[in-house]
């Protein structure tokens, strides 16, 4: 599994290359504004950071679908299809390494905003107030117990987009296997993955219309059940894709 | 007997790319597998391989339906480039390493060196004769049971072609079973011990190439303007 | 080598080893290629190699020593028999041919005098 893992996350690091490039460029030019005063320009550089990271986390999550597909279309797929592997190895390894790559993508951002305002405060009021900063972040987040309302947070999203990457997997699949024969599998396939996202969200809904759901789960602002919701939905998504390739899929 | 195929049928759009096709293959011989483009002998081979699923029938690989395990032991080579874009000459056999038991690092590394063929060099960026001459490589240092090989001569010169026929004698002992789909009929002539004949999908003779040539003093290329 | 592809292999490289004995290209005595070199060198299978052998062997062509290879015969008699049956092979063969054509005989003999004369 590690070695599948390793040749999947290779397959997607063109991207990580152009994601650190173009941050260290973003951080460089925002330093640069912090340096000369230019107050717009460092703000200008921050919002089109914090704006193309999310287009770039949306993305990874469609790259990796796209890079499934290209592992089903064309001869590049004998590499992969014919390790002695089973199936559910294969395909696991490229939902692990797809969030991996989401985390990686998710961590480096995450450090380029800590240090853009480390850098802002620095620039405004010196090494004291950062260190300030610091500790009072540290304080909330660890003594008064946000780190778990933030933790909840942030699983849910990567949860949800994990759902979502799943479902991309179980169209593809479907793409290739039952949906093969007709001519406008890519169109089913894309009108498919919206049908499935609606499925999803409105079974959301109706698990979020039952009270005890919607009262029991409540931690902080998060709700646990949703987190258990995506995930059930996912092993389900996963299950399918698996099976699907395992009685269907030829390459 | 090491491979049994049964009634094996595949479909794409409506057309029949393998129609009820039996055959069967004994271990430590050469076979080869003759028909027009198109004609079904890549499904096959691809059936065997695990990459393409029939529709009907079944694939026996020392009589137990053919599973994913089988694959560590199943080498397919197709006609087409199928390595990776990034890859060098090196990421090829490391690849090939990781996931393969029967891969001798080594004798790919000779192979290659015999090739003229350097570690540093691109995959993507070889011409077709590089580039079978990299397949054939990669293949045949997989020391597999079961080797399977689709066009191996074709887009490379006549040295290389000669060179590559030396390297599959020389790797075929009684051990290893060898399926070779070719259009060089010429070529494989003296060394192939039994040809399968397929017309649209279908397995339409099996001939035992010396059997024949005592029987009724025809070659294989006699027999395949006969039938084809 | 040429092959007439509508005989079998193993006797036409069979032939040829014979052809080499006599020409004394493979000596009494000589260790023969491994069925692995021999498939390489005639282009043949390794079982056509193997069978190759097993023919020669029963035929008192050549001998296999356990886990170290075949070698060729050293009896020499055996040398003059093969030196002897393939000219007479060749023999046969040319004057089936030559009767064929409708040569007689003696037609035959002054023919191949008038041939020698000319060579000169």
């Amino acid at each position: 599994m590690g070695k599948l893992i390793k040749y999947e996350w290779r397959k997607q690091r063109t991207t990580r290359v152009v994601i650190l490039i173009s941050l260290l460029v973003g951080l460089l030019a925002f330093l640069w504004g912090m340096l000369f005063k230019n107050d717009v320009f460092a703000a200008m550089v921050l919002l089109v950071m914090f704006s193309v990271s999310l287009l770039v986390l949306l993305y990874t999550g469609i790259e990796s679908i796209l890079i499934f597909n290209r592992d089903l279309r064309t001869k590049q797929s004998y590499m992969l299809w014919m390790v002695p592997r089973s199936v559910w190895e294969i395909v696991g390894a490229k939902f692990i390494s797809a969030i991996l790559q989401m985390l990686f993508s998710f961590a480096v951002f995450f450090a380029a905003g800590c240090l853009c305002g480390g850098a802002l405060l620095y620039y405004s009021d010196g090494m004291k107030s950062v260190i300030e900063m610091a500790q009072i972040i540290v304080k909330n987040f660890f003594e008064e117990g946000n780190l778990i309302d933030i933790l909840w947070f942030v699983a849910t999203f990567v949860i949800a987009w994990i759902e979502v990457i799943m479902i991309g997997f179980l169209a593809v699949i479907l793409s290739r296997t039952v949906l093969l024969h007709s001519k406008f599998a890519g169109l089913f396939s894309l009108i498919l993955f919206f049908v499935i996202n609606w499925i999803v969200e409105r079974g959301y809904s109706l698990i979020h219309a039952i009270p005890l759901f919607k009262d029991a789960g409540n931690l902080g602002i998060w709700n646990i059940w949703d987190c258990v919701y995506y995930l059930l939905i996912s092993a389900i998504l996963f299950l399918a894709t698996g099976w699907l390739a395992d009685r269907k899929l030829s390459v | 007997m090491i491979l049994e195929c049964r009634n094996l049928t595949k479909t794409y759009r409506g057309k029949k790319a393998v129609a009820d096709l039996s055959l069967s293959l004994e271990n430590g011989k050469i076979y080869g597998l003759l028909g027009e483009n198109g004609s079904g002998k890549t499904t096959l081979m691809k059936m065997i391989a695990g990459l393409v699923k029939p529709a009907e029938g079944e694939i026996l690989y020392h009589g137990h339906p053919l599973e994913y395990r089988d694959k560590a032991h199943i080498a397919y080579m197709s006609t087409e480039p199928f390595y990776y874009d990034y890859m060098k000459v090196s990421d090829v056999g490391r690849y090939y390493e990781d996931f393969f038991e029967d891969f001798d690092r080594k004798y790919f590394q000779d192979l290659i060196g015999k090739f003229g063929l350097e570690e540093g060099m691109k995959a993507k960026d070889m011409s077709t004769g590089m580039s079978a001459k990299l397949k054939i490589a990669a293949t045949l240092a997989r020391k597999s049971e079961l080797c399977m090989l689709d066009e191996p001569l074709n887009g490379v010169d006549y040295k290389a072609r000669e060179e590559i026929i030396a390297l599959i004698l020389e790797e075929a002992d009684d051990k290893r079973t060898f399926l070779l789909s070719t259009h060089l009929i010429d070529e494989i002539e003296s060394f192939v011990e039994k040809a399968f004949f397929i017309k649209s999908g279908e397995l339409i003779k099996g001939m035992d190439l010396e059997a024949e040539r005592m029987a009724s003093g025809r070659s294989l290329t006699d027999v395949y303007m006969d039938i084809m | 080598m040429e092959y007439n592809t509508g005989m079998p292999i193993y006797l036409q490289v069979i032939h040829e080893l014979k052809k080499k004995m006599v020409k004394g290209e493979l000596k009494p005595g000589e260790k023969m290629p491994s069925n692995r070199d021999l498939a390489v060198l005639y282009k043949v299978n390794q079982n056509t190699a193997a069978r190759i052998y097993r023919e020669m062997e029963t035929r008192g062509y050549c001998f296999t020593k356990r886990g170290i290879g075949t070698f060729v015969s050293e009896e020499e008699e055996m040398f003059e028999d093969l030196k002897k049956e393939m000219a007479g092979e060749l023999l046969r063969n040319f004057i089936h041919e030559m009767e064929d054509l409708g040569y007689e005989k003696d037609d035959i003999i002054s023919q191949i005098e008038d041939y020698k004369e000319e060579q000169k």
